[in-house]
């Protein structure tokens, strides 16, 4: 597809958007192998390659496994590698998302979130993304096309930033944003060129002169301390994101934090969701308001690192707080972001109530009538301070 | 070609102080690969003892720049 950038609107589907935003920032090169539903990511840069519009060393290689081996051995020679995967093919680069966050490689990843077998399922949900939550990169969740498509060149500046060095992901919905065309507006290639400036990798895998190693073997005398800088510049990575946002905003106008509020200032009772359940569980806000009940959305963006801190900040006048997971921790005790914000909130005083309601598992829609529900439950538990189910299945 | 003596005169890329044990074939091996290898030279292996022995942090056994890749990545048959 032969898309200009301008300033104007641009019809674009998700994958078209995250491929298009590859093609402009033209890294030295991407290693792939294509699953539903991000296919068209690599499809379309496939194509980009093809024609001669990017620079790209495209490496078709035979798994996600290879894939993403082929990613940290191009970064550790210094490219800029960037890749995309959803779901099994996030699942099959387990082992070596922690390699490449390990040797500290700023690779940049786009997710589009989608069910783990089995039972097989093509469609949306967040196990893939959630599983790689500790692996030691930074993630970045989007609502729509147009945060999807900015997010990846922020993901670029956080990873590649001199305080984080660390890979990042960018996760989209599966089918709900990867395949819905939305009007977009795209930024012209010259101002991609000078946000994301130019990388250069501190050490090369080809600098025979300094000859380093990539991997070494530590022992217990020295492994905790690698362990130790990398955790600390995952905590760096917030104020780098933040740094990153602002400096997005004052660029192209659109402004993101580490998370998005909507009507949550006066919000007796507040829904947590990540991405595209965000733009239904607004329609629901909008609607309850008014009826008159105080509610609110808390939409993370930056989940890894957890923002915690300014999360509690933001959601401690609220008396009840649903958050909804669309991937289950299998643990009995909730679903991920649950844990985490539940967490999160144990030192409020007063403390609100907190429930998890685990939605849209493989794709299952999620509608305005869930999200109201969801609301009048906790109205309830913010009105009488009880919660009757700490933990359920919704949208079954 | 180059004889065992010819080779012997080149660049040693493998040094001694390594951790394997003494007796074990590997680094001889090693070192006439490097040794055989016209250019600059960077090595990737898949991780086994050669490698656990040879890069114990904050030491390397290696002159030349080196990346070790898991098991899984080794080619299988």
């Amino acid at each position: 597809m032969a898309i200009t950038a301008t300033k104007g609107q641009t019809g674009l589907t998700g994958n078209s958007a995250v491929a298009y935003a590859m093609k402009q920032i033209n890294p030295d090169v991407c290693a792939a192998y294509p699953i539903t539903p991000s296919t068209q990511i690599v499809e379309d840069f496939s194509g980009y390659v093809a024609d001669g519009e990017v620079t790209t060393e495209l490496i078709t290689v035979e798994s996600e496994h290879s894939a993403m081996s082929a990613c940290i051995g191009a970064a550790a020679a210094g490219a800029r590698v960037m890749t995309a995967t959803s779901s099994q093919g996030l699942a099959l680069m387990w082992e070596m998302l922690y390699i490449a966050s390990g040797m500290r490689l700023p690779i940049v990843l786009a997710n589009v979130n989608r069910a783990l077998s089995s039972p097989i399922n093509i469609h949306c949900d967040h196990s893939d993304s959630m599983g790689a939550r500790d692996s030691g990169w930074v993630q970045l969740y989007s609502e729509t096309v147009q945060e999807a498509y900015d997010n990846v060149f922020m993901a670029v500046r956080i990873a590649e930033h001199k305080d984080v060095l660390l890979p990042a992901m960018v996760c989209l919905d599966g089918f709900i944003t990867s395949h819905a065309i939305e009007n977009i507006s795209l930024i012209e290639d010259q101002e991609v060129r000078q946000f994301i400036g130019s990388y250069n990798a501190k050490a090369s895998l080809l600098d025979t002169d300094k000859a380093p190693t990539f991997g070494a073997m530590t022992l217990p005398d020295t492994y905790i301390e690698f362990k130790r800088q990398q955790s600390e510049a995952m905590t760096r990575a917030k104020g780098a994101a933040i740094e990153v946002m602002k400096d997005f905003g004052k660029r192209f106008g659109r402004e993101y934090g580490l998370f998005e509020t909507y009507r949550l200032e006066d919000a007796e009772a507040a829904i947590v969701v990540l991405n595209s359940a965000a733009g239904t569980t607004k329609v629901a806000v909008d609607a309850l308001r008014k009826e008159g009940k105080k509610v609110g959305l808390l939409r993370p963006r930056l989940f890894r690192p957890f923002p915690w801190q300014e999360i509690a900040g933001a959601l401690k006048g609220c008396k009840a707080i649903t958050v909804l997971d669309r991937a289950d921790s299998m643990n009995a005790f909730g679903g991920p972001v649950f844990s985490e914000v539940r967490s999160a909130l144990y030192d409020l005083d007063p403390r609100p109530r907190v429930m998890n309601r685990i939605y849209g598992l493989g794709g299952r829609d999620y509608k305005v009538k869930d999200a109201v529900e969801v609301f009048n439950e906790a109205l309830k538990a913010a009105e009488t301070g009880r919660v009757e189910t700490l933990v359920k299945y919704i949208t079954l | 070609m180059a004889t065992l003596k010819d080779l012997s005169k080149q660049q040693e890329l493998f040094s001694g102080g390594h951790r394997l044990c003494a007796g074990c074939g590997i680094p001889p091996i090693v070192r006439l690969v490097l040794r055989a290898a016209n250019g600059p030279v960077v090595t990737t292996t898949a991780t086994e003892y050669l490698e656990v022995g040879t890069t114990i942090y904050p030491y390397t056994a290696w002159r030349c720049p080196g990346y070790t890749r898991p098991s899984r990545t080794r080619p299988r048959p």
